[in-house]
């Protein structure tokens, strides 16, 4: 496949699962605190939104496997930043949640945007560099 | 690893967008290729071998010799 064209299919893919995530935690957000808090409706609506975090996983995965060698290697390496920079956080903040009672707990929903955070922003750098 | 691609890019007259296309790799990877931010894989070297008529060796240099 061409470069381009991998570029496209991932970008749209990626706005498109990007759009209905962020579209789906707010509708998540909004019925659960007026309509459906603790059913299983409610349980249903937030399950939601891990589907469109599957399918943006799913772009990488599909651009991993289209886009050429170079791109590969910085994705991978942007993707091994994201999970270093979860690793971390998670684990550092994790000791001291674990030894301090009186401190609020970071709700484990973070994760993804902490890893994807890291991920876009290492992409971009690396991306810079090659302009 | 140090290469002449630029040098045998500029003999072709070609722009990196157009090197990339021959070698189905997109222009920011012609890029980091010449920069030495990357070295390819074998089988994209002997590509570039091969566009060229030359050599691996004639294109990529070890840094030992």
């Amino acid at each position: 496949m061409k470069p381009k064209d991998a570029n496209k299919r991932y970008f749209s893919r990626m706005l498109g699962a990007s759009l209905g995530y962020i579209g789906s935690v707010f509708g998540a957000t909004f019925l659960h605190n007026k309509l459906i808090d603790g059913s299983v409706l409610g349980i249903f609506l937030s399950l939601v939104p891990g589907i469109f975090i599957c399918l943006m996983l799913l772009a990488v995965w599909r651009y991993l496997n289209e886009a050429d060698e170079v791109v590969r290697y910085d994705l991978t390496q942007a993707m091994m930043m994201g999970l270093f920079a979860l690793l971390a956080l998670s684990g550092g903040w994790g000791l001291v949640e674990l030894y301090n009672d009186s401190l609020p707990r970071v709700p484990i929903f973070f994760a993804f945007p902490v890893f994807f955070l890291t991920f876009g922003a290492v992409s971009a750098l690396k991306y810079r560099r090659c302009v | 690893m140090e290469n002449n691609l630029r040098a045998l890019r500029a003999e072709k007259g070609w722009s990196q967008a157009k090197l990339g296309d021959q070698l189905d790799i997109s222009r920011q990877s012609v890029n980091a290729i010449e920069t030495g931010r990357y070295d390819p894989s074998l089988p994209l070297a002997f590509k570039i071998a091969r566009l060229f008529g030359l050599r691996i060796e004639d294109i990529f240099t070890d840094d030992v010799h």
